[in-house]
């Protein structure tokens, strides 16, 4: 690890980032959680490597550090796949048979809840509400939503991401109105 | 005045509290429990744990928590109302769901704030039919700190000592939710200074001492209120005996020097008490050079006949952690019957005389506006001052540090680096100057270094600013100020003004009571004029100067006898002709010693030390001296008869009568100064100055449940001093709602613990002799007890008598009852 250490895995320009997100509070260590992100878009995941560097800037103990990455699910602690599905299983989601499109899911990829595909593709994680409920049963890829999903055709989502399109999915695919989803 | 103050109601209690109050330390004042976990009077609250919760009346929210609500004018408050009762009931339901209920293998069992707490005021069953969380049952998580995490009620207090108090990494939550447990950043160890001081925090058993681990029931102990023997500091700890063996060391709150905090040195000082390698019977060199055992008598005798004719070529060489009776015992024994100059304690260079005063104490780091760390590292030497120091930090202290480049130095404001003696009078001139200057604008709170963000600075004006606007200042320096060039710092510090107690100078003495054997004398240069009253006690006494410890140790004299110190580890010592050491265990002085004597540590007789800072302490006995050893002021007194003394105090107590009527220093001092809790420590030079009478009371505090008891741990330790812990003599409150145990007992037919009568107590003249050897009597009790049934005997009649019996030769018992009988008819019996 003192090796890695030494070394960096941190870009500059990644540090640059994070210094430019510190001076923007009056307490640079405000911007940790912001910085671990940026963290987490170079590298994927947030080993505990780069936890020690950050925890360096900005001169807090690496322990600290830890318990926020451990803290807020969004820091993945183990290197996750190119994109990462977050089935919400929350009330509404669930209503709508989350459970359903979690289990296709992962028969589908042929992965456990929580594991990678041996590609590097794709990860499923459970997630709580992100706040599309409207839209159930929703889930996240990476930092954009795929909503009203059919449990019964998860197979046509892994299809159009492997695909590659950088417009799949889209920035917010369908906000519908419950009016105007009723008649489905 | 009475505009501070805030009339409350606290269960139809009326009183006034200043504003500001914590609603749980108002209930405290009046003798009111509110049950907590994560509510620590040394650290900010933070409302974590929910078992405080009160009903206040009038409020949106009736339940309010206890620990984060300050008082309000015209308050009512319950908290044995009904919505009280239920409400702490459900928390605790709550806080177990996921524990293991293994208080039977659990070391905390006994002292256990859940046990305790659930038992008062728990539903007594739960609702929690689910799979509980589990984790591997100990984890390592440093040194000697091994973590339970199924035990863990997330409290908060370790993580939040290691953040806020010890203010370095350490301890951390992992994870969220029910997941959340205590951790350190992924493979590293806690190892910190302090982190002993988490064991004793947290209120479960889930964070455990490596070296208690399965060791010993706190039923069985008795617990002692000691003096740290570690340092100079006289850290109050609490010696907690199991029989005859001490098993731990805890803190024990002296807001006056360690606010409650032990640092690992001291705490862990015990294991050497009872180490395989401790020196317990007299030893004499044989004609082929080895160390043979032999009879106290046989030894004293060599050692008596060994004496030269010219009592100068004697030295006698004191060490530091001797007791102020072991330094006045052999003071006589050199001074008065063998007539030497020579004695001397072994930090004596470090001596400024007695002419000067110090006004610095360790608790004016609170207060202080500037601590100046001048060419001293207090983190590297006096551990338990660090935690002081950062106390002042987080108030609003400036820590400056010259000349060394100190450990401490993540939390300077200001650090130069240099020559301690030439910054600091380069700095006297400048802070001296006349200055016309004005303070303009307002100054914006930057960072402090130990914040993210913040830096050290080596800006020397702004330091001499800062100095310069500071009111109070501490000036700490190390002890060897002299080899620093430093030596006039105290008389600077004057002409300075800065010389108000408790700020001023503190000069951090190296060894344990250097100040106590200073103030009666053992120093090279002898004092006639301040000595008179000695000169006429003990006629034909010596009072030349003599050599110095360095001068000891060069082998100057023909003869040395060392007492608790090693003088071959010296730079350049050399063997005398006839060396006698009487020590703990075995060291390079040992190795060439002609008699070598087992001494008794500190826990094993009585003993007054002096910190410091001035500070008068009592150090209790816990345990009888191990082997053959003795204490140092009775190997004094042995060989003091043997040299044809008569009339010689026979126990510490009248060592230390004579130490009050003979010292100037020290007078009218006598064991009655420390009857009193919150009297342990006492400045003799202050209470002279304030003209305040000496407190007269009648029993030596030997029992630490000084706090009224049922009180929220008010001390470091969660629980043992006061919550929830019943100890002899005293009877639980009843509990509304619940019935008591006994009652129930009797419904069953049962003979209830608590109603059990004690079993005879082991008297000390009932033991029988056995091929010459009897077996050691068990530690006397230490307080006075109600005869007849203890009702409260339920912690202590489990498992009576010794695990494992240790043997004392006959002849040394005879002495050690001697003394002891007259130490304990006086200490014991209560009344005189
Ligand atoms: S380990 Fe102990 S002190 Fe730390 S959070 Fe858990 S219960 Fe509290
Ligand atoms: S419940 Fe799934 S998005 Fe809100
Ligand atoms: S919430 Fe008050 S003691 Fe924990």
């Amino acid at each position: 690890m003192s090796d890695a250490t030494a070394k960096g895995l941190l870009t500059e320009e990644t540090k640059t980032r994070i210094r430019e997100l510190m001076a923007k509070y009056p307490k640079a260590r405000s911007a940790i959680l912001p910085a671990l992100h940026v963290v987490q878009e170079q590298l994927g995941w947030v080993p505990e490597e780069a936890q020690d560097e950050v925890a360096q800037m900005f001169e807090m103990t690496p322990a600290e550090v830890r318990s926020l990455v451990t803290f807020y699910y969004m820091y993945h602690r183990k290197p996750v796949g190119k994109y990462v599905l977050k089935v919400c299983r929350s009330i509404s989601c669930w209503l709508r048979r989350s459970e359903d499109v979690e289990h296709n899911l992962c028969e589908h990829l042929g992965i456990e809840c929580g594991e990678t595909t041996e590609d590097g593709m794709f990860t499923v994680v459970h997630g709580e509400c992100i706040a599309a409920c409207v839209n159930a049963p929703a889930i996240q890829v990476n930092d954009r939503f795929l909503l009203d999903v059919d449990p019964d055709n998860v197979s046509e989502i892994i299809d159009r991401l492997k695909a590659g399109d950088p417009r799949y999915p889209a920035a917010v695919e369908s906000w519908k109105r419950p009016e105007e989803s009723k008649g489905e | 005045m009475a505009d501070d103050l805030v009339n409350i109601t606290i269960d139809g209690h009326q009183m006034a509290v200043p504003k500001g109050t914590l609603l749980v330390e108002a209930a405290r004042q009046i003798g009111i429990e509110i049950p907590v976990y994560c509510y620590h009077p040394k650290m900010k609250p933070v409302g974590a744990c929910r078992v405080c919760l009160v009903e206040v009346e009038n409020q949106r929210r009736p339940m309010m928590p206890a620990c984060t609500t300050t008082v309000m004018p015209d308050m009512v408050v319950h908290t044995r109302s009904d919505n009280a009762v239920e409400a702490r009931g459900a928390v605790l339901e709550f806080l177990l769901i996921n524990h293991p209920l293994d208080c039977p293998v659990c070391d905390r069992a006994g002292e256990c704030d859940l046990q305790d707490f659930t038992q008062k005021y728990g539903n007594g069953n739960t609702r929690f039919i689910e799979q509980k969380r589990h984790f591997a049952k100990s984890k390592q998580v440093g040194k000697n700190v091994v973590l339970d995490r199924e035990r863990c009620i997330m409290c908060q207090r370790c993580v939040r000592f290691c953040e806020e108090i010890a203010m370095e990494e350490g301890l951390v939550i992992v994870d969220r939710g029910n997941r959340s447990e205590i951790g350190t950043f992924e493979g590293r160890s806690f190892d910190s200074k302090f982190s002993g001081n988490v064991i004793e925090l947290c209120p479960v058993g889930a964070l455990t001492a490596k070296t208690y681990r399965f060791e010993s029931r706190p039923w069985e102990q008795q617990h002692y209120a000691g003096i740290c023997n570690v340092s100079s500091l006289g850290v109050n700890i609490t010696v907690d005996v199991r029989y005859d063996e001490v098993v731990r060391l805890r803190g024990r709150m002296n807001d006056e020097i360690d606010d409650g905090w032990l640092s690992d040195k001291c705490r862990y000082s015990h294991l050497a008490i009872h180490s395989d390698d401790r020196i317990l019977s007299p030893m004499v060199r044989n004609d082929q050079g080895q160390l043979t055992k032999v009879s106290w008598a046989a030894a004293l005798e060599r050692i008596v006949q060994a004496f030269p004719e010219n009592a100068s070529q004697i030295g006698l060489a004191v060490g530091t952690r001797l007791s102020v009776e072991d330094g006045h015992m052999l003071l006589r024994l050199g001074r008065g019957l063998l007539k030497t100059p020579n004695v001397v304690h072994e930090h004596e260079a470090e001596s400024l005389g007695t002419n000067t005063t110090l006004t610095g104490r360790v608790k004016g780091c609170d207060a202080a506006d500037v601590i100046l760390c001048l060419g001293s590292d207090p983190a590297k030497s006096h551990h338990d001052f660090e935690l002081r120091i950062k106390k002042g930090l987080r108030n609003k202290a400036r820590l400056i540090c010259i000349g060394e480049q100190p450990a401490l130095v993540g939390y300077a404001d200001y650090q130069v680096i240099g020559v301690a003696s030439e910054l600091w009078s380069k700095l006297k001139k400048e802070l001296k100057k006349e200055t016309t200057e004005e303070e303009s604008g307002l100054r914006f709170p930057k960072p402090r270094p130990w914040e993210a963000g913040g830096e050290t600075s080596q800006d020397w004006d702004a330091l001499v600013k800062e100095i310069r606007g500071a009111e109070n200042v501490l000036v700490v320096v190390s002890g060897d100020i002299a080899g620093q060039g430093l030596q006039d710092v105290a008389r600077d510090v004057e002409d300075l003004g800065w010389n108000t107690a408790p700020h001023g100078v503190i000069h951090l003495r190296s060894g344990v009571n250097p100040v106590g054997h200073e103030s009666i004398g053992l120093i090279p240069e002898w004092d006639e004029d301040g000595n008179q009253a000695l000169a006429k006690a003990w006629e034909g006494m010596n009072t030349d100067s003599g050599l110095s410890y360095a001068e000891m140790c060069r082998g100057k004299t023909e003869m040395l006898l060392a007492f608790g110190c090693n003088p071959l580890a010296q730079p350049e010592s050399k063997k005398p002709k006839f060396l006698v050491q009487a020590a703990t265990h075995p060291d390079e002085t040992t190795e060439k010693a002609d008699v070598v004597l087992p001494l008794s540590m500190w826990v094993e007789y009585n003993g007054v030390y002096i910190s410091t800072d001035g500070t008068v302490q009592f150090n209790r006995q816990a345990i009888l001296p191990l082997g053959e050893a003795q204490p140092a002021w009775s190997i004094a007194r042995e060989l003091c008869l043997r040299l044809g003394a008569s009339d010689l105090p026979e126990n510490p107590r009248a060592v230390y009568s004579e130490v009050g009527s003979l010292h100037a220093a020290l007078a009218g001092a006598t064991y009655k100064d420390f009857q009193t809790p919150g009297q342990y420590h006492w400045s003799y030079p202050q209470q002279a100055d304030l003209g305040m009478p000496r407190p007269d009371l009648s029993a030596i505090p030997v029992k630490e449940p000084d706090m009224p008891m049922w009180m929220p741990a008010p001390l470091t330790g969660s629980t043992v001093e006061g919550a929830g812990r019943l100890h002899r003599g005293q009877t639980p409150p009843p509990v509304p709602g619940q019935r008591d145990p006994r009652e129930i007992a009797k419904l069953l037919g049962l003979n209830h613990p608590m109603d059990r009568t004690a079993p005879p107590a082991l008297t000390a003249g009932g033991a029988e002799k056995k091929d010459g050897y009897i077996p050691l009597r068990v530690v006397p009790s230490t307080s006075a007890e109600p005869a007849g049934p203890t009702p409260a005997g339920r912690h202590h009649e489990i498992g009576v008598g010794p695990r494992r019996r240790v043997a004392v030769p006959v002849a040394q018992t005879a002495l050690l009852e001697a003394s002891d009988a007259a130490d304990n008819t006086t200490e014991d019996g209560g009344e005189e």
